[in-house]
């Protein structure tokens, strides 16, 4: 269940059908550490939500600044 | 030549191999002589290339004596961070996955310094899959040690390259830097490193970790040997899609031309209101502002984001990126990767399309807010460290999720950044800032590290090797 805290997707079973989506052999020691590293993943994503945001901010369609003004 | 450190400088040893006071063999021969007696201590390198570099500086000198001087670079040695192709070696990116990977050409970076004369002595250690945080002792290689004390993280991913610099095992270093992995082991090891603007430099031929973020650049014990390293390295190759055809400016004519009159902000926010840095931290950072004041700067305060914002968004886009390039290894050769490093990736299969856009739009905002601050001042100020630099063995397995990454910020930003030595902390360990200027401007951003670094004067204590 996502808690109120943190709205994007900290859910078990979606933690849970991520992992299997991933086709990675995870053992479960090692699902049970990143269960923990998923809630603050999650965490962080939600801080990347701002509520209102214009349609107009979008993602870089290159990561790569434009060369200075005045040339080609 | 610095005190007690074993080797000149760059600039220095240029001088000398010009004006034929120095031999590039007897320059090889030291660092080979400081490599076997220290490195065993150290492991800054993996692989040491003996043979080739001393072959590679007879045949500098020979250039040299018939009238063929290439360059600064000429008869220097300079270690390689082990992510970059060498036709002939194996790169491993310290990780036994890639155990066995030869690369049939070089990359541009190798080429460039090859080309420039330097003589490439050795493959220098890096956390596997240059996934920072910390060091890694489940790798192929065990982590490199800090030179101030070797009970103590080198930061990473460029650990090898710091530690190397550092001890004196060679005059200059290549790293790479998708979060930090030039600028934190710049930091922790105390020596200079330049991430450039995103795109100056070719990344072709450099093992990826983040698309978005990938960048490469010099480590080197003063900003003035890091404009003479970036002066090779700059440059359009087609062969990397986020190069850019842009002209290289003289990064080291301007050096000397002073800071007068330029506007400097600092970034006080990260280090005392959004993480609470120790105080020698804020002293340090806080007495780059008032050097430079002294030298005819004017110094103000810029407020952006808190931190955290920054950190989000890295943090996510970040591993989502390292998953997608070892997706493949990560689901068959799952055995063969260190722990830490593929619990790091698999962060990356949990973040979810519309998280990882999210991300990326916060980061065209936040981005916008460092260009504002340049378009208000030349250079900004902030640290390269938030804490003393963490015990070697510290186990944590995600830290890079819950503590700040001050050097981020300008990972997303895509800006020009030195990271310089601004103070000590009462144990003597070194404390780095960052210096940020705007896109393409470098010079700036070296000359104003290059006047810091000679007026405060801290370039002259050197670690004690055993």
């Amino acid at each position: 269940m996502a808690s109120d805290e943190n709205p994007v997707a900290d859910d078990d079973g979606m933690f849970e059908g991520l992992i299997r989506a991933s086709g990675v052999p995870v053992s479960e020691e090692e699902k049970q550490n990143l269960r923990k590293a998923y809630a603050s993943l999650m965490g962080l994503a939600a801080k990347t939500r701002k509520p209102g945001r214009s349609w107009d901010v979008r993602m870089l369609p290159i990561f790569m600044p434009k060369p200075p003004k005045g040339q080609d | 030549m610095t005190p007690d450190r074993g080797i000149p400088t760059i600039a220095e040893a240029a001088r000398q191999i010009k004006a034929g006071i120095l031999s590039p063999v007897s320059l090889t021969e030291t660092c080979l002589d400081r490599i076997e007696k220290y490195d065993p201590t150290i492991n800054a390198f993996h692989t040491v290339f003996i043979e080739e570099a001393r072959a590679t500086a007879k045949q500098a000198e020979s250039e040299i004596e018939a009238g063929n001087y290439r360059g600064p670079l000429h008869g220097i040695p300079i270690g390689i961070k082990d992510v970059f192709y060498m036709k002939g070696y194996k790169t491993t990116s310290n990780s036994r996955v890639m155990a066995e990977f030869e690369a049939d050409e070089d990359a541009a970076v190798i080429t460039k310094l090859r080309d420039a004369g330097a003589i490439l002595i050795g493959q220098l250690n890096t956390y596997e899959f240059t996934f920072g945080g910390r060091p890694t002792f489940d790798a192929l290689y065990p982590p490199a040690r800090n030179p101030w004390n070797i009970e103590r993280s080198t930061g990473g991913s460029s650990s090898g390259s710091g530690s190397a610099v550092a001890a004196g095992f060679c005059l200059g270093a290549l790293g790479s830097d998708a979060g930090g992995s030039i600028r934190t082991p710049s930091a922790f090891c105390g020596i200079a490193g330049m991430k450039a603007t995103y795109g100056r430099v070719s990344a072709f031929g450099d093992l990826p970790l983040s698309f978005s973020f990938d960048c490469v650049g010099p480590m080197t014990w003063t900003s003035e040997d890091s404009a003479l390293m970036l002066q090779v390295l700059a440059g359009y190759d087609e062969r990397d899609p986020g190069s850019v055809d842009t002209p290289v400016p003289d990064y080291v004519g301007p050096l000397n031309d002073g800071v007068r009159g330029l506007k400097v902000g600092v970034i006080r926010q990260f280090y005392t209101d959004d993480f609470e840095a120790p105080d020698e931290i804020v002293d340090a950072i806080d007495g780059i502002g008032e050097t430079l004041k002294e030298l005819g700067a004017t110094i103000g305060e810029v407020n952006v984001s808190p931190l955290g914002d920054w950190h989000a968004v890295g943090r996510t886009i970040l591993p989502a990126e390292a998953f997608a390039i070892h997706e493949e290894n990560l689901q068959n050769r799952w055995e063969e990767f260190g722990p830490l490093a593929r619990n790091r990736m698999m962060l990356g299969s949990l973040v979810r399309a519309v998280d990882y856009i999210q991300a990326q739009r916060r980061r065209t905002e936040l981005l916008g807010e460092i260009e504002a601050a340049l378009a208000e001042y030349d250079i900004l100020i902030t640290t390269a460290m938030l804490t003393p630099q963490p015990p070697l063995d510290d186990k944590a397995p995600f830290p890079f999720l819950d503590v700040p990454m001050i050097a981020v910020p300008f990972n997303l930003s895509l800006h020009p950044v030195q990271t310089v030595r601004a103070g000590f902390f009462d144990d003597g360990m070194p404390i780095g800032a960052q210096i940020v200027g705007r896109n393409w401007d470098e010079t700036t951003v070296l000359k104003v590290a290059h006047a810091f670094e000679k007026q405060a004067g801290l370039l002259n204590r050197c670690p004690k090797l055993a």
